[in-house]
């Protein structure tokens, strides 16, 4: 399931098939930011180490979505200045630990029904 | 415009739909995100940073209304939760409304049944007012189920529902037999007595230990009105009978009814205009007043039974397919 997830909207032929497929990562996206966030990162490198495993997220979706998840109370977060920069770094916090856990887990049932499904 | 311009400006645009708490830590965040964005992109494609990559930046990041927005959870002035409520209650409001509106209509036609201007300058007249008063109460109505929403912070727990507690499906042709009955005879009882016993029909007082009487009918109303009275009523015994017999109501049935009702609703019209009906003419007036609430029910009952015959008889069931013949 490596597979390259573009993000930016593509107005193709069936605009219908587009939503539903935007409708499917939207619950993907929560979990796989979740997954990054046991060691901390801020916006920037959250981006490059979903990347780097294949998930490509826009960076207008993925910045106000680390937010939330903070405002919603599973992770935490404080300013640090690393090469002269100012960043806002994220990481998972207790309750963050355990949603992630029970997702990830949930993950792997619905993997496993859909492989079964989709045959 | 170079780039650190761009990017000023479209921090500042994002900025301007945050939210205050978050406003000046988010723009803060963005700023310090998007120049490492861009100039790792600039590293990547071995140039400067200029202004035409932070355009290429920042259009891949998005408008900065839908980015501001993700910032916030999702924003209804009425939410999912107590919508449906709202569209129920906004019915019921628009109902009263609509019935209004009929019955402005119906006075109008019946105070200037004379000349159709002065009709149509009061309708048009009744009818701003009624528009005014719809906007105002929807807005009221928005206002408050706003104000609920907010209020209310108890969400809708799925009680244990039980099904038997479920309302029974309303069979609208079937008649009460004890309701039919009753009806019939009453309307016998009304047929012979302003036919044949119109002296009973008075009222009856004492005077020096004399007992008197005052016909209560006048003699034009006796004379013109009461033979149409009657055929409606016999034509409505004559009906009830047929649908006692029968059972239940079927559309031949519906329809007679409906007939009748629009004779009655006419016959109802013409008597408010033209007679004095009772002797008393106070008595009268008064009478008359509840006549033409009478009138108005009545053609909103007929509006209704038409509308429950047409869609009965465009359902899929009345346009039934026959079987494939094997």
């Amino acid at each position: 399931m490596r597979h390259m997830v573009k993000n930016i909207p593509v107005r193709g032929v069936n605009g219908l098939a587009d939503n539903l497929d935007l409708e499917l990562r939207r619950g993907v996206l929560v979990l796989a930011v979740l997954s990054q966030l046991q060691d901390e990162q801020y916006g920037y490198s959250l981006k490059k180490a979903l990347s780097d495993d294949g998930l490509e997220i826009d960076e207008g979706t993925l910045y106000p979505l680390l937010r939330r998840l903070e405002t919603q109370g599973l992770l935490k977060s404080n300013w640090r200045v690393e090469d002269g920069r100012p960043r806002r770094y994220y990481k998972l916090n207790a309750d963050g630990e355990r949603t992630y856990r029970v997702l990830a887990a949930n993950w792997q049932a619905l993997v496993n029904a859909m492989d079964r499904v989709l045959k | 415009m170079n780039a650190q311009e761009l990017l000023d400006r479209y921090i500042h645009e994002v900025g301007r739909k945050l939210p205050r708490k978050l406003r000046e830590d988010v723009k803060a965040e963005l700023r310090s995100l998007l120049e490492e964005t861009l100039n790792e992109r600039a590293a990547q494609a071995g140039r400067a940073v200029d202004a035409d990559l932070a355009v290429d930046v920042l259009r891949e990041f998005g408008e900065p209304d839908t980015v501001a927005l993700r910032y916030q959870p999702a924003q209804y002035l009425i939410g999912p939760a107590y919508f449906p409520a709202f569209l129920t209650i906004l019915r019921i409001v628009f109902s009263v409304l609509g019935a209004l509106f009929l019955a402005a209509t119906i006075y109008s036609l019946i105070q200037n049944a004379n000349s159709l201007n002065a009709a149509l300058s009061v309708w048009v007249e009744s009818m701003m007012n009624l528009v005014g008063l719809a906007l105002a109460n929807f807005g009221l109505l928005v206002v408050i189920f706003f104000i609920i929403e907010r209020v209310d912070s108890r969400q809708k727990t799925e009680s244990k529902w039980n099904p038997r507690d479920l309302p029974a499906v309303e069979d609208h042709d079937k008649i009460n037999r004890a309701e039919m009955v009753g009806g019939l005879v009453f309307l016998i009882v009304l047929l012979a007595a302003f036919n044949f016993f119109p002296n009973l029909l008075s009222f009856f007082f004492i005077t020096d230990g004399v007992w008197g009487r005052w016909p209560a009918l006048t003699e034009t109303f006796r004379q013109n009105f009461v033979p149409w009275l009657s055929l409606l009523w016999l034509a409505e015994i004559a009906l009830r009978a047929i649908v006692l017999a029968r059972g239940r109501w079927r559309v031949p049935t519906r329809l007679a009814e409906l007939g009748i009702n629009v004779l009655g609703l006419a016959f109802l019209y013409q008597v408010i205009r033209a007679a004095n009906i009772f002797t008393p003419s106070f008595f009268d007036s008064l009478i008359k007043i509840g006549l033409v609430v009478v009138l108005i029910i009545g053609v909103i009952e007929c509006c209704v039974q038409v509308y429950r015959l047409i869609t009965r008889l465009i359902s899929p069931a009345a346009l039934s397919f026959h079987p494939q013949k094997r």
